[in-house]
């Protein structure tokens, strides 16, 4: 199954329990983190990035619908991304500590031990 | 051929690893054992010999880049292999032949007394993958399959901080690599990788 980005908006908003609108975030907040995301995955492990300029390509809210930009075992490390920098952001609709650990999940996803 | 078998092999081992990462690991390790072992050969179509002329360049050939000039005849009879050498003024039976890089020419180091078809003969080990040629050479999927194995999860076992990062399997697999470098070029030398090579029994077989 070939995930986009709005894919992975959708599940971040599933992890900080904002599926319903009104959100309590929008579009552009979650796209921010999400790029935030990709820089991190850039620094951490390069080679995801092995193209001919082996360069993060900005998101705006335009490129929704376009494929997720990284190999798809990195679909939900992503999404923890987002929702874990969201709720470091304000946590108070998401139970204590459960931001901190969905960025370890991102983080343990890229380069933590098998 | 191409890298598909090698990566259906290291896939499992190397969970979280991308398929383009693994190719361009099998890829340089390729390219390695060819560089290291000088087993890709190849009889390059014999030159003409010109009268004063001492150099004659060797055009880009689509199985790989010349690494080194391993043999050479001159009229039919072998002449010396070196690695530089000093162009004569004179004219004369060439004994010497060495390569220059960039452009790649084959320098004698004297120029034949007459014009001669074909007279120079000369062989060669290339690197086989290049930005122009990608094709794997047939014998590292068949002879040299697992020392290429071995080569390339050496190689991804050593790359820092990923989740399948391993220094005691790096060292074991590029041991094992390097042991198959080692055997594959004392092989090539005893001549018994090619097909024309006369094999003998022990005696007590």
């Amino acid at each position: 199954m070939a995930y986009t980005i709005a894919d992975a908006v959708t599940r971040a908003r599933n992890l900080t329990q904002d599926k319903e609108p009104p959100y309590r975030y929008d579009d552009d907040l979650y796209v921010t983190y999400a790029n935030d995301a990709l820089y991190e995955v850039r620094r951490l492990r390069p080679d995801l990035f092995i193209t001919e300029d082996g360069l993060v390509a900005d998101i705006t809210v335009d490129d929704l619908q376009n494929p997720f930009p990284i190999d798809l075992q990195y679909f939900v490390p992503v999404a923890s991304y987002m929702a874990g920098a969201i709720g470091m952001e304000d946590d108070k609709y998401l139970p204590e500590g459960k931001p901190s650990r969905l960025l370890a999940v991102f983080h343990n996803a890229l380069v933590g031990k098998l | 051929m191409d890298e598909t078998a090698w990566l259906a092999e290291l896939r499992p081992l190397l969970p979280g690893a991308v398929d383009v990462n693994i190719q361009q690991s099998i890829r340089s390790t390729i390219n390695e054992f060819y560089s290291n072992t000088a087993v890709y050969t190849l009889e390059y179509p014999p030159i003409n010999v010109v009268t004063g002329v001492s150099r004659y360049a060797l055009p880009d050939i689509a199985e790989g880049k010349i690494l080194y000039l391993l043999r050479a005849k001159f009229n039919g009879a072998p002449i010396s292999v070196v690695s530089t050498g000093v162009e004569a003024n004179g004219v004369g039976t060439p004994t010497r032949v060495w390569l220059e890089p960039d452009p790649m020419e084959l320098v004698i180091n004297s120029s034949p007394a007459s014009d001669l078809l074909g007279g120079l003969e000369v062989e060669v080990s290339l690197v086989p993958l290049t930005v122009a040629n990608s094709t794997i050479p047939d014998s590292a999927g068949v002879v040299y399959y697992q020392h290429i194995l071995d080569g390339a999860l050496g190689r991804m076992y050593k790359q820092p901080s990923k989740p399948w990062t391993n220094q005691s399997l790096s060292t074991y697999h590029l041991k094992r690599f390097r042991i198959g470098m080692a055997k594959a070029t004392e092989l090539n030398r005893k001549g018994l990788s090619s097909a024309d090579s006369s094999w003998k029994f022990p005696m007590w077989a």
